[in-house]
């Protein structure tokens, strides 16, 4: 039995298009391919601390009452 | 009656377009990001049985003032994220501080998936400027409007969505799967135009994209099957294509 490989993320060549299919798709000022990488890299989850301060700021009565939070 | 009213501050996620995603660059903030929080009832029955997905539970009710929609419909879709407990294997909802983040990853890819779909009809557009109306509809496609509430007093966290109700726009067709970007196949002619149209939405957001990301998952409903208009309630928006880098291919990764 083989192991299921967790899916993972694959660095290609984001520059390079099939030039037929690219064909009127290019137009002045468009997004480059690193500024959409920029963008897409930058939705990641937030971390802890970010969610932490998240929640200091709305949740203070979870802090105030002292309930236990549990990260599943 | 077990219909509850929950005093909640609503979130509603803000239009966005793609290059104001592109010259942003940071991770979105379902609260920061909003178009303007509001206070409001949310009024639902929560002992009603929720309809479960794979990781999401749905329940229905509706809003004190119609706020998500541009219509006067106050109804809302609730849902919340769940796991199934290890120790009694019952489904149960995570807590507030895992929901916000669970929910507010949820809203992004609606956020973005609705950009993606303003690329299309932005290049259709063009096109229609340059070179007249064609000889054949295009459908109108968007995504469910959306927003994140938290009551005020329990600090429960819910997504709520713009409601499709299928006895008004018709049945819920999966159009296109999460696990292949070839479309189902349909007997139906309009839901397979309709299917049509959504490839050629994906390769013009692959091609606009520079072949970073395109919407997968399309699934909705139409309001009328000869002029569709379609709500699309789902479609993940997945990125980073892997194997040949064409859409073609089945390995999509989700953020």
């Amino acid at each position: 039995m083989t192991s299921r490989a967790k899916p993972r993320l694959v660095d290609q060549p984001v520059t390079e298009l099939p030039t037929m299919l690219s064909v009127g798709f290019e137009e002045p000022g468009s997004p480059t391919a690193s500024d959409v990488r920029r963008a897409l890299e930058a939705q990641k989850a937030p971390s802890k601390k970010k969610v932490k301060s998240i929640c200091k700021f709305y949740y203070f009565h979870v802090e105030k009452l002292n309930i236990n939070v549990f990260y599943h | 009656m077990n219909t509850i009213s929950v005093q909640c501050t609503l979130y509603p996620t803000a239009p966005t377009t793609f290059s104001g995603l592109i010259g942003q660059a940071r991770p979105f903030d379902a609260i920061k990001d909003c178009d303007g929080p509001t206070t409001l009832m949310l009024i639902y029955n929560p002992n009603a049985a929720p309809k479960y997905g794979g990781f999401k539970k749905a329940l229905f009710g509706h809003l004190s003032r119609p706020v998500i929609s541009d219509s006067t419909s106050s109804s809302v879709c609730i849902k919340q994220c769940w796991y199934t407990s290890g120790a009694s294997g019952t489904r149960l909802v995570y807590d507030n501080l895992t929901q916000i983040t669970k929910l507010s990853a949820e809203i992004n890819c609606l956020h973005w998936a609705s950009a993606l779909m303003g690329i299309v009809y932005n290049f259709i557009n063009k096109h229609i400027t340059m070179h007249g109306e064609p000889p054949f509809p295009i459908p109108k496609m968007r995504f469910v409007k959306n927003a994140l509430a938290i009551a005020d007093t329990t600090r429960d966290t819910y997504m709520l969505e713009e409601l499709i109700d299928e006895a008004v726009q018709g049945a819920f067709v999966k159009y296109i799967g999460n696990g292949s970007v070839k479309p189902f196949e349909f007997t139906d002619d309009a839901a397979a135009y309709r299917a049509g149209f959504l490839v050629f939405c994906q390769h013009v957001q692959y091609l606009k994209t520079k072949g970073l990301a395109f919407i997968g998952d399309f699934q909705g409903e139409s309001i009328s099957s000869n002029y569709p208009y379609v709500v699309l309630r789902f479609g993940f928006f997945r990125w980073k294509l892997s194997v040949d880098g064409s859409p073609n291919n089945n390995c999509i990764v989700c953020f």
